[in-house]
């Protein structure tokens, strides 16, 4: 049997030689190319809270009331008393619109945001300057059904808005900052992008867990994920979102309230003829004026005196001088 | 010196040689771990990328509910849903815990569209509750204060826009997008056909029996799953308002398995009211119940065998006695009948 080659030491050391500088080479690289930090897990661009601070401070604490049954005349109105609209939206200003969306059933149901209200308020913005209006909301139900029999979406198209339905690539993990719930969550974060301006839209309901649905606890829309794993500490997690979401305005719906069977009613028995809209830049305080509109008190309420206790904004809205102003 | 590497020959390397090469076997080992290392510990970034993803899609895609031939006059306007104990909330949200409390199994829906009537459609709630006491008590629950009797089952009523029944062992919704006759006519059709594709027992709420009939308020026994009147633990309660000359109040009772236990929960009941500062006593003329008064009114409770009863939110102490009186014979009277 043959055997190999001789290697004679001068042929090892060449070929250790070769490896070794190989190996180097390859490790050499690999620490070159290596990144320490990694990709980073946050934008530069999100605030302490976790979403961009869309408030006005220059338009902090006011709320205004407006009395009458014509949503389109009421929103109007407490636009007017709060300065107008062009207070709050200027020329060039790309605005957010979230709903309540929640679930896909008609308007005369009260169950989500009224379609009058969702074409006046786009309709306002552009009037005011605004470049883009968008629509969104993350609904309980199917997202096209909702939009669709709500009437929201074909509202604000009719206006000029656009409406963004809910896309896996939309939500990203976002954490608030000292929050117990609301930490690595997905939130629908998408259509915040480049948005300049924040306005949310909601009716005045019942609420079987946490008691009433109003500006705060539509901010739960924003939320993916098996969020309902929440309802059992909702008043905490209502008190987080007022902290992590801080919109530019607030515009809640009393012109027919769910009285009960909340949050989905069903009934038109479930509703009254409550003729009022409360429009603000104090979420906390416009859902605690809300709350008399449910026949309860603010104290009824947990996640209002949460909210304010985190510095959300104030449960005593009278300190702020609503304006009330009648159709 | 030559070195040979032949098999044949072997040849011992130097010490130097040695050196090196476990030099080199050390450096790849050491690229080797640390790779494996890297690997094993994914950058936060990725894993909530990954924990998002996950959360994002998993609420979506309700299975299939099961089949329902359409009546006449109308057609599926979307796929039908089912959804279960895991899922109930992607549907209605915070009311689900309303129907989890009491018993819930599964939730089958569906939409129909209204032929001829553009934008016009009802939606049908089927929702299995596991018995028909489970069924009751979601019913019962959600009673709409003008609601119009049904001839549908024993247990159904109309709003202006809805019906509402229990079937069975299943509570059923059907909610139109509007009111009016086209809308009345079809949820009755829906309504007929429901019922006889899934024939179902005939059950009695004999616990009817057991509430005392003069003053009784039409229509309004209740039964309460859970957490009856704020008490954890304080399940399967039958409630109803009564109204007369001398005031208003609320009747309850509810039977457990055994005396101990009923005497167990009125322990229970009296400390929560205690904490809430009610002022208790015993009952004049009843052996042992006792009188409360809270927040301006009047209760007198009390357990008799499995049965732990009595009067609340009374607006006169008299009457709260009174009711209480005619409760406890109606219970002692029905009681063996129950067993």
């Amino acid at each position: 049997m043959p055997s190999a080659d001789p290697l004679d030491r001068r042929e090892f050391l060449r070929r250790a030689t070769r490896a070794g500088l190989g190996v180097a080479l390859a490790g050499g690289l690999a620490a070159l190319s290596f990144d320490a930090s990694g990709p980073s897990a946050s934008p530069p661009e999100r605030a302490k809270t976790g979403l961009p601070d869309f408030s006005l401070p220059q338009a902090a604490g006011r709320i205004a009331v407006a009395r009458g049954a014509v949503r389109r005349e009421t929103l109007w109105l407490a636009l007017q008393a709060l300065g107008g609209i062009e207070s709050f939206v200027g020329r060039g200003d790309r605005v957010l619109i979230k709903v309540n969306a929640a679930f896909a059933s008609p308007p005369i149901l009260s169950a989500t945001t009224h379609p009058d209200l969702v074409f006046e308020l786009a309709r306002l913005c552009y009037a005011a300057g605004a470049a883009s209006v968008v629509v969104t909301d993350n609904p309980i139900n199917d997202p096209a059904s909702c939009f669709a029999l709500s009437g929201i979406g074909p509202a604000a198209r009719r206006a000029g808005a656009s409406v963004v339905l809910p896309a896996e690539s939309l939500f990203r993990p976002v954490s608030l900052e000292g929050a117990r719930l609301i930490r690595n969550w997905p939130v629908l974060t998408g259509p915040l992008a480049g948005i300049t301006r924040l306005i949310g839209v909601a009716p005045v309901k019942d609420h079987h867990r946490s008691g009433a649905s109003m500006t705060l606890k539509n901010w739960y829309g924003l939320l993916g994920g098996r969020r309902n794993l929440f309802h059992q500490d909702v008043h905490r997690l209502i008190a987080e979102l007022a902290l992590l979401v801080r919109p530019t305005l607030v515009v809640l719906d009393g012109t027919t309230t769910m009285m009960t069977n909340g949050p989905t009613g069903g009934s038109l028995s479930d509703l009254r003829e409550t003729r009022t809209l409360i429009a603000g830049t104090d979420p906390v305080a416009v859902d605690a004026c809300g709350a008399e509109l449910l026949g309860k008190r603010p104290e009824d309420l947990p996640f209002l005196g949460a909210a304010e206790k985190a510095g959300a904004g104030t449960v005593d809205f009278r300190r702020l001088s609503p304006r009330e102003v009648a159709a | 010196m030559a070195v040979s590497c032949t098999a044949s020959s072997p040849a011992r390397p130097s010490r130097r040689e040695s050196r090196i090469a476990a030099a080199i076997l050390l450096f790849l080992a050491l690229i080797a771990a640390a790779v494996l290392r890297e690997q094993s510990r994914p950058h936060p970034a990725v894993e909530n990328f990954l924990h998002a993803r996950a959360l994002a899609v998993g609420t979506r895609g309700p299975a299939a509910a099961g089949r329902f031939a359409l009546p006449e006059g109308t057609f599926a306007l979307s796929p039908p849903e089912r959804f279960d104990r895991d899922s109930l909330s992607e549907k209605i949200n915070g009311k689900a815990e309303l129907y989890l409390a009491a018993g819930f199994v599964r939730l089958d829906c569906w939409r129909l569209g209204l032929a001829g009537a553009e934008d016009s459609w009802i939606e049908v709630f089927v929702y299995e509750m596991g018995s028909f006491e489970n069924a009751f008590s979601v019913f019962s629950a959600q009673r709409r204060a003008d609601a119009v009797g049904l001839e549908l089952t024993e247990f159904a009523y109309a709003a202006e826009n809805a019906f509402f029944f229990v079937h069975g062992t299943r509570y059923i919704e059907l909610i139109a997008s509007g009111a009016g006759e086209p809308f009345t006519r079809a949820m009755e059709a829906i309504g007929r056909r429901l019922i006889a594709e899934r024939p179902a027992l005939q059950a009695a709420l004999t616990e009817r029996d057991l509430f005392p009939s003069e003053g009784l308020v039409a229509d309004s026994i209740r039964r309460i799953a859970a957490d009856a009147f704020g008490l954890a633990g304080l399940d399967r309660v039958y409630s109803a308002s009564y109204r007369t000359d001398g005031g208003e109040a609320v009747v309850f009772f509810t039977r457990r398995d055994h005396p101990d236990q009923a005497a167990a929960l009125a322990r229970s009941y009296l400390e929560m009211l205690r904490a809430f500062g009610a002022a208790v006593a015993p009952a004049e003329g009843m052996d042992g119940a006792f009188r409360v008064e809270v927040l301006d009114t009047f209760e007198v409770v009390f357990t008799r065998a499995e049965f732990f009863a009595g009067t609340r939110e009374a607006t006169d102490s008299g009457l709260a006695l009174e009711l209480a009186r005619r409760l406890e014979k109606r219970l002692e009277e029905a009681g063996h009948a129950l067993r």
